[in-house]
């Protein structure tokens, strides 16, 4: 088999996910192309061996619907040969895009590819394209199917996790979140997002909060409280029940943001670099995907990442640092405790509660995020790993060459 | 049947049902084409409308179900289309159709008044308008689902679909099923006629081309919210055990985004789908034919009694006093209430109070009712006025001396021909028997808390019991519409034996380590309305333990149980009726599983034992249903199931424990025991009555 490198990971900072967010004026096909534009700049590509775009985008309606990744190349002054796919893992397709690319790759099928993903949950409402997940009764009501906060929030109960714990992990991803933007730390990743003129609309990631206390946090209200008392509790309960309760922990302050923005990243063989010059940053070592108990539905990253590592042959101590995808604090508090890992060698700088999440492209940023630090510290081996909705994880282990 | 006749005078057609007293049979070829007859003649001659109307007092028209259970599916299909391509020909004929409704509209009625273009009702609280067929998974069978939901929104008509809520006249108006109400009965064919002469053409909303359903159309955001909350409240108030509510939910979703002709196909098939589920049938055959049947047998014992209950002592003034004072009331039977002092007495009576003050709030009943039955609840010093009632009743605590000592001081002051009934769970007939002078008209009765809510009796006598006292205690019950199940000396009553099984296996899950929570949520899943827990916490530590106290159940005892016991009972923790038990009762709050218990019990096992343990809590009742029922004939059993359901809330959709057993198969019943015995000791060895109930 071959081997599958990343040559470049590039990405548009994030902007608050609502109306009053930067990039709520931005048409989401836009973020891509002007990423698009970025790697052919950066590394003076030559389009033309770009053999496919693979997108995730977890609302596929409007702007985003109709195969955005193709258009997008289209639209960005790529030549007419490349064609593009959009596909929908839910949290994880942004990381399902790229293990894609580089299996095509590994497989021979590809020598070179443009992963990545795009969500802007401004323009288009997270649970805006519906599905028979929550609001068919055939499917819904066998399926137990509760909503991603409760789901945490059930984490929390049935692991101990009081709401102090989960603040405190939340306090520290807006500190590292915010040491590293002062550091400089995303610069080399981030693209800013421009207008027409060239006149910059977005240069960083918005949604950080270096204020942010367990104090000022102990006096939001919790978030998924009265949807659990309107009756997903219960149901939860239908499925854990040695639980007489759900504690509602998670809030606005420890939740991943509702957040804009695409990220990229080019994967080819190591035939490219003797094709084109350019110098691969790290290889894929291994990925998995693996459903897990749809209820409950956020521990999926435990058995994908066990499942990854074995395929790689790593042990949990190989690996130098770990992105674990901040969806709710309870989530990333878990995966430590089951893969007793400590807390240094996870999201060292911040993650998704600090800098939010925008669905379809978090997978793709937060690669290229573990690749940037790796390369900052001189590390080899680093893991990302997500929770996704109804009951999966996805994990992909790089090593930098 | 069916009757056509023709106002000559406005050309107006009037067909009206006719069911004589007995239900009808739509799925009958005969009866169909005779209304297809009828309905051809009003459709195809100069008639400028039609009139659907009931010759029947009590309901405009119902469907008899119990013989649909023995069609097959291919038969339900063919004979539920027929029936639907009527009603479709009826709201598409052209002709404005009226439906005057001029008694309760149910079931299949509705369903007739709902393809009408226009319904009239006259204004009345006695008028029941609904589809209460669905709590036993009996679903609309032509149309009438959609055509209820198109109608008045798919919000409003959750309530009368998922869970059988019936709507008086007047909140039919409300919400929209009913169009129009007039003042009496006998205005309704007139504004029938005056609105049809208005009506040169008809058509329903749903076939007009710009149709959208009222409130959001199912894939709306409002829609979608709507079934996502509806999914999940559905499941957290049944537990998942509704089948019934399910496919009405399924069907309603997939139907709902079609036009009518096509939608109506899918709800038939969802219709036949529940039908022929096997709870249907259980529910049925449980909760309206074994009702039937126990009516009926009570009837028997008591059809040479005459005259009716005027007035009823009550002595203890606790929850089943007051709850009974409170049932003798609204019955119109009036109550000497009594207990140790005034003050109790009165505390008793308020019971009363508080619920029919809810009741007048809530515009349930007029001011004048509620002080005419308030007033018939009348506080007594001593026994005087004892000597007047036909019934005296003592409800007191659990507690052999004390009962007899009532007993004793009751008999010598009531005059011989008053009944005097004793109301216990457990306590020995013998025992309390001795203390009454005159034995022939003295029994025991057994009243499940709070009476109101419930159905049941059980009644207890022996041969010296006389006949007339036994007719007169089944027509108290009667009277306080109870349906009594009589016993012969079954003392501890069989269900205080299901119900004993049901909490002692509880307490052994919470020795042995699993969680309290999973207890609870365990019994649920199986289909248990209460824990086995909260039904410990309802009788009280000092309540339970005075009963188990006596010999005959000591030994049944195990020693789990009366460890459990005294560690409450060392926690200070007696059950409901002090605030604090297993659960925890604050006065403004739903009650909560006490967080002492984690220390109490600690917890060893985890959500991977509820299976186990919902078939430990089934099959403990069912055995002891089995070692319990002591009548050997096979004809008896029924009453078993249908006890075991109304008096130790066994699930309903099992048909009941006996039921239960045939359901799932003998070899499943006799390896789940054996292994259960194997673990758990002899408690779950199969009982001999076994061999009645298996072939
Ligand atoms: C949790 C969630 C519902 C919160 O939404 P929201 O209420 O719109 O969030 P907001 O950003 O408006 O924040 C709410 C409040 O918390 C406050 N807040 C948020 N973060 C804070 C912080 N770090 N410190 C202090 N206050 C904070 C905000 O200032 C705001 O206060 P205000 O109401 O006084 O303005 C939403 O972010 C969410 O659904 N997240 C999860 C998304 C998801 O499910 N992703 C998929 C994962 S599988």
């Amino acid at each position: 088999m071959r081997e599958a490198y990343i040559y470049d990971a590039v990405r548009t900072p994030r902007g608050r996910g609502k109306p009053d967010g930067a990039l709520y004026e931005v048409p989401p096909i836009q973020l891509v192309v002007q990423l698009l534009h970025a790697l052919r700049e950066r590394n003076n590509l030559d389009t033309n061996l770009v053999e496919d775009i693979i997108l995730g985008c977890l609302t596929q309606i409007n702007e985003q619907a109709s195969d955005i990744a193709k258009l997008a190349g289209q639209t960005a002054g790529y030549p007419v040969n490349v064609p593009g796919v959009t596909l929908d893992r839910f949290c994880a397709s942004g990381l399902e895009s790229v293990n894609m690319a580089a299996a095509y790759v590994m497989s021979g099928q590809i020598d070179l590819i443009i992963a990545g993903g795009v969500e802007s949950m401004s323009r288009a409402r997270l649970g805006a394209n519906g599905g028979s997940w929550y609001t068919e009764p055939a499917v819904a009501y066998p399926g137990h199917y509760i909503p991603q906060g409760v789901a945490a929030d059930l984490i929390a109960t049935l692991y101990g996790y009081s709401r102090k714990d989960v603040d405190e992990y939340a306090v520290l991803s807006h500190q590292r979140a915010a040491a590293a933007q002062r550091a400089g730390k995303y610069n080399k990743s981030i693209v800013p997002v421009k207008d027409v003129n060239g006149f910059t609309i977005l240069d960083h990631d918005e949604l950080v909060r270096p204020e942010t206390t367990v104090e000022g946090l102990a006096k939001l209200k919790p978030a998924f409280e009265a949807v659990g008392k309107a009756g997903f509790d219960k149901v939860a309960l239908q499925r854990y029940p040695e639980l007489d309760e759900i504690h509602h922990v998670h809030h606005a302050g420890n939740s991943s943001g509702l957040a804009d923005g695409a990220a990229l990243v080019m994967i080819g063989s190591a035939q490219i670099a003797e094709k084109t010059g350019l110098k691969p940053r790290a290889k894929i070592r291994s990925f998995a995907v693996v459903g897990s108990e749809p209820t409950i539905m956020l521990t999926g990253p435990v058995p994908s990442s066990r499942k990854a590592l074995e395929r790689a042959g790593l042990s949990v101590e190989n690996i130098d640092l770990f992105e674990v995808n901040e969806a709710f604090a309870a989530v990333v508090l878990y995966y430590m405790q089951e893969m007793n890992i400590p807390i240094e060698k996870v999201n060292v700088n911040g993650g998704a509660i600090a800098l939010g999440h925008p669905i379809g492209a978090t997978g793709a940023m937060t690669l290229g995020k573990l690749l940037d630090e790796l390369e900052e510290r001189n590390l080899q081996l680093g893991l990302c790993t997500l929770c996704v909705g109804g009951g999966m994880g996805i994990t992909t282990i790089i090593e930098r060459v | 049947m069916f009757k056509y006749s023709l106002d000559i005078k406005d050309q107006v057609a009037v067909i009206s049902f006719d069911h004589q007293g007995k239900p009808l049979n739509y799925f009958d070829s005969e009866t169909l084409s005779l209304l297809e007859q009828i309905l051809a003649l009003a459709i195809n001659t100069e008639d400028k409308g039609i009139i659907l109307t009931s010759l029947s007092q009590n309901a405009f028209t119902t469907q008899n179900y119990e013989v649909l259970f023995k069609y097959t599916k291919e038969q339900l299909w063919e004979s539920s289309k027929a029936l639907q391509k009527v009603l479709r020909k009826l709201e598409t004929c052209g002709k404005p159709v009226v439906a005057a409704l001029n008694a309760s509209t149910l079931g299949i009625g509705l369903e007739f008044a709902l393809a009408a273009h226009y319904r009239i009702a006259y204004d009345s609280s006695q008028l029941q308008i609904g589809f209460p067929d669905i709590q036993l998974g009996i679903l609309p069978l032509a149309g009438g689902a959609n055509r209820l939901a198109r109608k008045i929104g798919i919000t409003a008509s959750l309530p009368y679909l998922l869970e059988a809520q019936i709507a008086t006249a007047v909140e039919a108006k409300e919400v929209g099923i009913i169009d129009q109400l007039v003042p009496d009965k006998t205005d309704i064919l007139a504004a029938a006629k005056a609105w049809i002469l208005n009506q040169p053409t008809s058509m329903q909303p749903w076939d007009h081309k710009n149709y959208k359903i009222p409130g959001g159309e199912v894939l709306s955001p409002q829609g979608i919210q709507l079934f996502s909350t509806t999914i999940a409240s559905l499941r957290s108030k049944t537990w998942g055990n509704n089948e019934g509510a399910y496919a009405m939910l399924r069907s309603l979703y997939e139907s709902l985004q079609m036009p009518p002709d096509r939608a109506f196909d899918v709800e038939r098939r969802y219709f036949i789908y529940s039908l022929t589920h096997p709870n249907t049938y259980n529910l049925y055959h449980s909760l309206v034919k074994g009702k039937e049947k126990l009516v009926k047998l009570a009837s028997q014992y008591c059809s040479k009694e005459k005259g009716s209950i005027k007035q009823v002592g009550i002595i203890g003034a606790g929850s089943i006093g007051a709850s009974l004072a409170y049932c003798c009331a609204k019955a119109g039977i009036k109550v000497l209430l009594q207990d140790l002092n005034k003050e109790l007495s009165e505390k008793g009576r308020n019971y009363t109070h508080e619920l029919l003050y809810r009741q007048l709030i809530a515009n349930k009943i007029s001011q004048e009712k509620y002080l005419e039955i308030i007033q018939r609840i009348e506080i007594a010093e001593g026994y005087k006025g004892f000597e007047n009632c036909e019934i005296v009743i003592e409800t007191v605590f659990e507690e052999v001396s004390l009962k007899r000592q009532i007993l004793k001081e009751l008999s010598s002051f009531c005059s011989p021909q008053t009944v005097i009934i004793s109301n216990t769970a457990a306590l020995t007939y013998l025992e309390l028997q001795q203390a009454v002078i005159n034995s022939q008209s003295y029994l025991i009765t057994h009243f499940f808390s709070p009476i109101e809510q419930t159905t049941l009796v059980e009644i207890a006598t022996n041969d010296q019991v006389s006949n007339s006292t036994l007719a007169r205690a089944i027509k108290f019950c009667q009277a306080i519409e109870k349906i009594p199940l009589v016993l012969p000396t079954a003392i501890p009553f069989f269900t205080f034996h299901l119900l004993l099984a049901y909490m002692q296996e509880g307490a052994c899950l919470l020795e042995e380590g699993f969680p309290a929570a999973l207890i609870e949520n365990a019994a649920h899943l199986a289909g248990f309305e209460n824990g086995p827990l909260a039904t410990i916490d309802k009788f009280g530590l000092e309540q339970l333990t005075s009963i188990l106290k006596q010999t005959t159940l000591n030994q049944a005892v195990t020693e789990s149980f009366n460890s459990v016991i005294e560690k409450m009972y060392s926690a200070g923790r007696l059950g409901k009726k002090l605030g604090k038990g297993f659960y925890d009762y604050p006065e403004t709050e739903l009650p909560k599983l006490s967080p002492e218990l984690k220390k109490l019990f600690p917890a060893t096992q985890n959500s991977s034992a509820a299976p186990i343990v919902k078939q430990r809590l089934l099959l403990s009742v069912v055995i002891a249903a089995l070692n319990r029922w002591n009548n050997q004939e096979k004809d008896s059993l029924w009453q078993a199931d249908i006890a075991s359901i109304l008096g130790a809330g066994f699930p309903a959709f099992t048909g009941g424990v006996f039921n239960f057993v045939s359901r799932y198969g003998n070899n499943y019943f006799i390896e789940s025991c054996n292994n259960l015995q194997q673990t758990y000791g002899n408690r779950f060895a199969v009982p001999q009555l076994f061999n009645l109930i298996s072939n």
